[in-house]
Parts: C-alpha cells; sequence; structure tokens
C-alpha cells in the first residue's frame, strides 16, 4: 500500500482566474467555456495571419505580483503561467516558494505545447530576418521542459526536475512521478501539475492536420472540443511527515497512480485505474475502490476548454479540493486523463491518480487557516 | 514510502540509430575503433550560420519501411524512434516476424519510456517555411489561410509535430506495448530519465519489461539556436581538450529492452548489464549555463552511486557528457573531481566522451552513451575520445585518465553515464556488469571486496 505523500496546496490560473476559489466556482457554476470569446493568435514574423478560435484563455494576470520582476521579461506565456500557478500553490500550502539551491525540493510539469511558440518563432525569425535575426534570449524558451526549469530556478527548487509530454495524460504522469519522487525518497517536496497555453504554431498545426479546433464557426473535429482551453494548475506535493512538522495543513492524500496505453479495445482506462487502485491496495470493485472519475475529461471540457497537456492537472486539482471541502461523498477519488479517440491515431496515453481523503484535514466549505501570503 | 517490489532491472536488448550506423554491432564497432561520424550538415541551409557540421545520419533509411506501420507521414525522430526500438525488441528476442511484441510476457506489462529535446517539433519548419514563401510570392498581406483541412486517417499533409506524444506512442501501438508511458523532454538528460523511469517501473513491478531510451532529429532551429549562442565547433567536438570551441548537433535514437533479471534469466535471455541506480537533481540556476561549482552535477553523481549502492572507488569508468564546450566541460570536470577526486581511488579513473564521435544526439545523447556503457561493460573496452590532441590541464587531472586515441581494454564492473541539460536538468544512471555486486550494499565506500 502506498502512503506517506499528501497534498497540502492548490494553485491555479486558467480562464476562470487565479486561485483556486476561482477553478471551484468556475466548476460549480458550470459556466461553459464555449461562451468564450474569439480570439485571433498573433503570427511569428512573416507567416500569415490564422482564422480565429474560440479559446477559453487564461484570465489577465500580472507574472510580477508572483514571480518578481527580475527575468521575466523573457519567459514564455508557458513559462509564466506555470510560475505564477506554482507560487499560488504554494502560497496555499503556506510555503515561502523560495529555496537555497535545495535538493529536497522539485518540480514536475506536464505539457504539450510547452516552448513550441519560441520554437516556431525563433524558426520563423530566421526566415524573416537571417541568422543575426534570431533572439538568443528566446532559444532557452524552445524547449518542453522550459517551464519546469525556470520554476526550479525562480524558486532555488534544486530537487529532482521533470516534465512529461504524454498528451493528455501529462498533467497525471506529472503528478504521479512527484509523487513517486516522494516516495523513494528522492523529494520531500515536488511542485507539480500541468500548463497548456495555445500558441499560433500549435494552432495552425493542428488545423493543417485536421486536429483542429477549427475556426468558431466550425464544428468541432471528431474528437476535439470546439473550444480550446489553456491552464496552468500545481499541487504541492509533500512528504506526510514533512508536512506535520512544518504543521501544514493536508487536503488529500496520494494514494496510487497508473499508466497504460493502447487503443481503446485494450482499455487503457480500466488498466490504468486498476493499477492505481492495486498500487493503493485496493482490490476491484471493493468498497471506497473507485473506478468513475469525480471530474472526467468532458466536465473539465465544458467548464475550462480542452486544456490538452494540463487537462489531468485541473481534474486533480478539483478532486483534492473535493475531497477536502467534502464535496465529493467518497472518501477516495479517481483521477483518470485518456486522449480523445482518434481515427486512425496510434492510440493514447491514459493516466490514473487515486487520492485519498485526508486523516487530519479539516471539513469545511473554503480555504481556512493557512500560513504565509493570502492567495 | 512508495512501496515497489525492488527487482533488479537489467538490459537484455538494445537498439540503435546513428550517426555511425545501425543496429548495435554496427554502432560499437565504429565506437570502440573511435570512429568521427560528424561532418557536413545537409538537412538544411546552413549558408548564413558560424559553422556547417554535426552529426547527421546520412541517407537515413529504416531497416524496415516506415509505411508499414501506417502512421503516415513521419518525422525523422519518429522514424528513428521507431527503427531503434524494433531492432533493441529483436535483439533481446522478443520481438515477431513484424517486430511485434512476443514471448512470455503480457503486452500490457510491456511499456515505453522515451526522452526528447525537440522529438517530432521539426516536422513544424516545412509548413513554415512553405507559409513564409507563400506570403512572400504574393507579396501583399493574404486571407487567413489556417482554416481546417481534412485528411485521410492514415495520411496527411505533414505529421502531426504539434502533439510530441507520438514519440513515444508510434512505438508502442505499432509494437504491441500496452504498459506504462512515458515521454520525457528534460533536455539533453531524457535520454538518461527516460532509462531510468523505465527501471524504476521494472523495479516496482508496475511493468515485466520496458523499451526506454531516446530520440532526436537535427533541427534547423536548435541549430539557429546553438548558433546564436555561438556554442557551436567550427569543426569537430574536442571534449576536454584545451581548445575546444563548442558542440556539434546530432540526431540518432537508441533504445534498451529493460527487464526485471529474474524474468529475463527464466526466459534464457542474455543479459548486457545491470541498471543499478540513477540521481536527478537540479541546477537551480540558469537557463543555459551550468552551475558553475556544478552542484546538480554533483548531487546527481553521488545520489545514482548511492541507490546504486556503491562508492566511488566502485566506478571503472566515466561516460561523460563532454559537449565540448569551454564552460560545461569544466564545469564537469570540477564535478568529477568532487565525486571521484581526494583519495578515493587507487588508480586513475577512465574517462570517455561519445559526443567527440556523434556530435550531441539531444534527448538521444543520453540513450546512445548508455547503450555505449552497456556494450562497454560487455566487452570490457572504454571507447576513446576522439579530436583530443591537447588535453585541457585544468581538466580530468590526477584521479582521472581521459581514454583517447585508442580503446582501453580492461574488465568493467560499473561504468557512471552522465546527461547534464539545459535549464538544469541532470541525470546520472550506473550500470554495473552482471554478477558484480549482485547485492547492493549500504554505504558509499570500501566496496571493493564485494566484486
Amino acid at each position: 500500500m502506498v502512503t506517506g505523500v499528501v497534498v497540502t496546496g492548490v494553485g491555479a490560473l486558467t480562464s476562470a482566474g487565479l486561485g483556486h476559489e476561482a477553478l471551484l466556482r468556475r466548476a460549480a457554476d458550470g459556466a461553459p467555456a464555449r461562451r468564450e470569446e474569439e480570439r485571433t493568435l498573433p503570427a511569428p514574423p512573416g507567416q500569415p495571419p490564422t482564422a480565429p478560435v474560440r479559446l477559453a484563455a487564461l484570465a489577465p494576470y500580472d507574472p510580477a505580483e508572483h514571480l518578481g520582476s527580475r527575468g521575466i521579461r523573457t519567459l514564455s506565456a508557458q513559462s509564466r503561467a506555470f510560475g505564477v500557478a506554482a507560487v499560488d500553490a504554494c502560497r496555499h500550502a503556506g510555503l515561502a516558494a523560495s529555496w537555497e539551491q535545495d535538493p529536497s525540493v522539485g518540480i514536475a510539469a506536464g505539457t504539450t505545447s510547452g516552448g513550441l511558440e519560441d520554437y516556431a518563432g525563433l524558426f520563423a525569425a530566421r526566415l524573416a530576418r537571417g541568422v543575426s535575426g534570431v533572439n538568443p534570449a528566446q532559444g532557452p524558451q524552445t524547449g518542453l521542459n522550459a517551464p519546469a526549469s525556470a520554476v526550479s530556478i525562480l524558486t532555488g527548487a534544486a530537487g529532482p526536475n521533470l516534465t512529461l509530454a504524454t498528451g493528455r495524460a501529462a498533467g497525471l504522469d506529472a503528478l504521479a512521478a512527484a509523487a513517486r519522487a516522494i516516495g523513494s525518497g528522492a523529494a520531500t517536496t515536488m511542485l507539480a501539475g500541468g500548463v497548456q497555453v495555445l500558441g499560433y504554431a500549435e494552432l495552425t498545426a493542428r488545423r493543417r492536420t485536421g486536429q483542429g479546433p477549427g475556426p468558431a464557426t466550425d464544428p468541432p473535429a471528431p474528437g476535439f472540443t470546439a473550444v480550446a482551453g489553456e491552464a496552468a494548475v500545481v499541487l504541492v506535493l509533500e512528504d506526510e511527515a514533512a508536512a506535520r512538522a512544518r504543521r501544514a495543513r493536508p487536503l488529500a492524500r496520494v494514494l496510487g497512480a497508473g499508466s497504460a496505453f493502447g487503443p481503446p479495445v485494450t482499455r487503457p482506462g480500466q488498466r490504468a485505474a486498476h493499477a492505481a487502485l492495486h498500487e493503493a491496495g485496493l482490490a476491484r470493485g471493493a468498497p471506497g475502490a473507485p473506478l468513475a472519475p469525480a471530474f472526467p475529461v468532458s466536465a473539465v471540457d465544458a467548464a475550462f476548454g480542452d486544456c490538452a497537456g494540463a487537462t489531468g492537472a485541473v481534474q486533480a486539482a478539483l478532486t483534492v479540493l473535493g475531497l477536502h471541502h467534502r464535496t465529493l461523498p467518497d472518501d477516495t477519488a479517481l483521477v483518470l486523463t485518456s486522449e480523445p479517440a482518434e481515427p486512425g491515431g496510434p492510440g493514447g496515453c491514459t493516466a490514473a491518480l487515486l487520492f485519498g481523503r485526508s486523516r487530519t484535514g479539516t471539513p469545511s466549505t473554503g480555504p481556512s487557516h493557512e500560513r504565509g501570503h493570502s492567495v | 514510502m512508495w512501496q515497489g517490489l525492488g527487482r533488479r532491472v537489467v538490459v537484455t536488448g538494445i537498439g540503435v540509430v546513428s550517426a555511425l550506423g545501425t543496429g548495435a554491432d554496427q554502432f560499437w564497432a565504429a565506437v570502440r575503433q573511435g570512429r568521427v561520424g560528424t561532418g557536413d550538415v545537409t538537412l538544411f541551409d546552413t549558408g548564413d550560420c558560424l559553422t556547417h557540421r554535426g552529426g547527421q545520419i546520412r541517407e537515413w533509411t529504416p531497416p524496415w519501411p516506415d509505411e508499414a506501420y501506417g502512421h503516415g507521414p513521419l518525422t525523422r525522430s519518429e522514424s528513428f524512434a521507431l527503427a531503434a526500438t524494433r531492432l533493441a525488441l529483436a535483439d533481446g528476442g522478443l520481438a515477431d516476424g513484424h517486430g511485434r511484441l512476443t514471448g512470455p510476457y503480457d503486452d500490457t506489462r510491456v511499456g515505453a519510456s522515451f526522452g526528447i529535446v525537440v522529438g517530432n517539433r521539426p516536422g513544424i519548419e516545412a509548413p513554415l517555411r512553405a507559409a513564409y514563401a507563400r506570403e512572400q510570392a504574393r507579396g501583399t498581406p493574404s486571407a487567413p489561410v489556417s482554416a481546417p483541412v481534412p485528411h485521410p486517417p492514415s495520411g496527411g499533409l505533414a505529421p502531426p509535430a504539434h502533439n510530441p506524444s507520438r514519440i513515444s506512442a508510434l512505438p508502442a501501438a505499432s509494437f504491441g506495448l500496452y504498459g506504462p508511458n512515458v515521454l520525457l523532454p528534460t533536455a539533453c538528460a531524457a535520454g538518461n530519465g527516460a532509462v531510468a523511469l523505465a527501471a524504476d517501473a521494472v523495479a516496482e513491478g508496475r511493468a515485466d519489461a520496458m523499451l526506454a531510451g531516446g530520440t532526436d532529429e537535427l533541427s534547423e532551429a536548435m541549430f539557429l539556436m546553438f548558433t546564436s549562442f555561438r556554442a557551436l565547433s567550427p569543426d569537430v567536438v574536442r571534449p576536454f581538450d584545451t581548445h575546444r570551441a563548442g558542440l556539434l548537433l546530432g540526431e540518432g535514437s537508441a533504445v534498451l529492452l529493460l527487464e526485471a533479471e529474474d524474468s529475463a534469466r527464466a526466459r534464457g535471455a542474455p543479459v548486457h548489464a545491470v541498471v543499478a541506480g540513477h540521481g536527478n537533481v537540479s541546477d537551480a540556476h540558469h537557463m543555459t549555463a551550468p552551475h558553475p561549482q556544478g552542484h546538480g552535477a554533483i548531487r546527481s553523481m553521488r545520489a545514482a552511486l548511492r541507490s546504486a549502492g556503491l562508492g566511488p572507488g566502485d566506478i571503472d569508468c566515466v561516460s561523460a557528457h563532454g559537449t565540448g564546450t569551454p564552460a560545461n566541460d569544466a564545469v564537469e570536470a570540477a564535478a568529477l573531481a568532487e565525486v571521484f577526486g581526494g583519495g578515493h581511488r587507487h588508480a586513475p579513473l577512465p574517462v570517455t566522451a561519445l559526443k567527440s564521435l556523434l556530435g550531441h544526439a539531444q534527448g538521444a545523447a543520453g540513450a546512445l552513451a548508455a547503450a555505449a556503457c552497456v556494450l562497454a561493460l560487455r566487452d570490457g573496452v572504454v571507447p576513446p575520445t576522439a579530436n583530443v590532441t591537447a588535453p585541457d590541464p585544468r581538466c580530468l587531472t590526477y584521479d582521472f585518465e581521459l581514454v583517447r586515441e585508442r580503446p582501453l581494454s580492461r574488465p568493467l564492473r560499473a561504468v557512471l553515464n552522465n546527461a547534464f541539460g539545459f535549464g538544469g536538468n541532470n541525470c546520472c544512471v550506473v550500470f554495473t556488469r552482471p554478477g558484480a555486486a549482485a547485492e547492493g550494499a549500504e554505504g558509499t565506500t570500501g566496496a571493493e571486496e564485494r566484486w
């Protein structure tokens, strides 16, 4: 049985706004993402404009308020958003989000878009302006690892640093990897979650290959929501003993994780869920062994848009908060994220994470007795 | 604690696609001779760049046609990954005639784990170039052209290069690897990291076998990025040389077949090496520069040794990250001195740097070096570092021996494989020879008598 990893903070930056309360409100009030406005994404130099897209974009925010002003100008949109969500999560957990090169604190990010816009921008700059037009400051942000690395540098979290890019499962896979890092003793605290920001490069590439989202007026491509979403969500995972030592309030416990791959006929969702249950020491079908997710992907899509690699992190955050606030009825809750069925596609990654209600968590209707900064 | 089974994980198959050949045999024959595989880059125009050299795979022809897999157009990195995975499965005796998984394992218990830097992202470059050309040809701003373009399920106008997960998904789908699936883009540490995470999955019983490694292709965007950093060598890579002038970008893929030792031996598989331990501790310092004191590198090496139950005196060879840039090599040499220097050893520690032969294959680099480590252990040969004519007297002194000019033949018990990357990503993996140190011991010193 897996024991000893707790969630002590949730940070969120979505179209609903900044903070976990905004996340909860959007999930509760059912304001659908399809009401979002059409947007035209700016094109890199020399590239043609792209048709508008209905996008549940990140709500306006001031990155300097969370990250300070030093060095944030060169960060990509994903790195900034992930950093803000990470600091937001730390504040929720009563942590200062500042360490002195601490190898016991690590980062794990799930993303499929990290760095893509900067990659395209760098390439387009050469086309339009020649090699001398390439901005060296843009280079380091072209990588998928940029959000996790940037947060590590900004906070001094010098422990394990991971990025997972397993499609929609990426956010949950990052959370699972973070829990395992704590469980193995490689870290005592991990800031983990997902980030997805839609840029011109991803939008045009998806449209070019018929994988939507199309113009706002078009019906969605098969298996894809009509509304694209953006999100940066981070959970603070801690070793239970370390959290207890600093008198942190656990919101939930991580009980187990599972990963599976394959076409639908191989039932990857069921296999991933069973693996998570097995890791938690729960038998299939046993009392308290959920097989259906509390917040399915479709619910996240409807409320926040298709957040792609950050979807699982949104689901996980809502699940943790639901357990903490007892809006979820059971003591355990499953998070399950899988790729949409893509006709002719290779199949997708599926991830499952099982959370349990904290043994010492305080049932309440809202955040309580937080230390440190307010959210 | 997260409670795994703690099974010993072994390497039973190797698949390699490299600028020095396809397949483990071709690759190793060239590597142990110190043959240099870098040369002129022809994949894209380097005319206005400072250098025109790289570790390009010439006239890449997959050992099995990519079309047979039915995934439509592929990027080079996807094609490399498919070939390397199939080669590893075949090398380990787990492939049927079509390359699909066969043997004693349930397909839901065998997974795939890949590290990348750019992965299939270069697939967006041709469409961007074409769009730019169209804009130039028009001469005036055009109407939006990005309406959805339907494409047949098995083909398309371009690979869906916005979706990095295809890198690990395509081999999994093609060969029936339906267990855990990992895609780890942790910069240039990714190839090692993917092996480490896969080994954990087997050790903890989440999988019975994993195909683990890395893949990447030469990308114009990355070439431009390193050009803008002025970090590329004008000719060759000279790790730890006084006159080292930078790295060369490369490409390729390497995949290791990992299994639990008891299962591998039960099916009579050849056991090449043991994945004994790994460490992943970041720099938290700078997006491109290594920590000046090498904190992340030192901690990662020590964590890898600790998890392998070994001390500094137990390592017989280091496969250095060794990019050939002035700063990286200096920091890595200092980090090695911190971990292995100061009287831990009876004799100088051999160090070799594969990037002198292949260039820096990015997300595949750690995996290619891992394959070389496994083969080095198997054959008792440390391959030479090429192009070094004036070893830097400030690097690898006293306690170290930079192996160069010719291979060093000696029995090897344990090899440390270093991989460090942008953003402070680090991962070090220890491989041991099967039969050596069968039982891990506590502590970090005095392990000689265990061999």
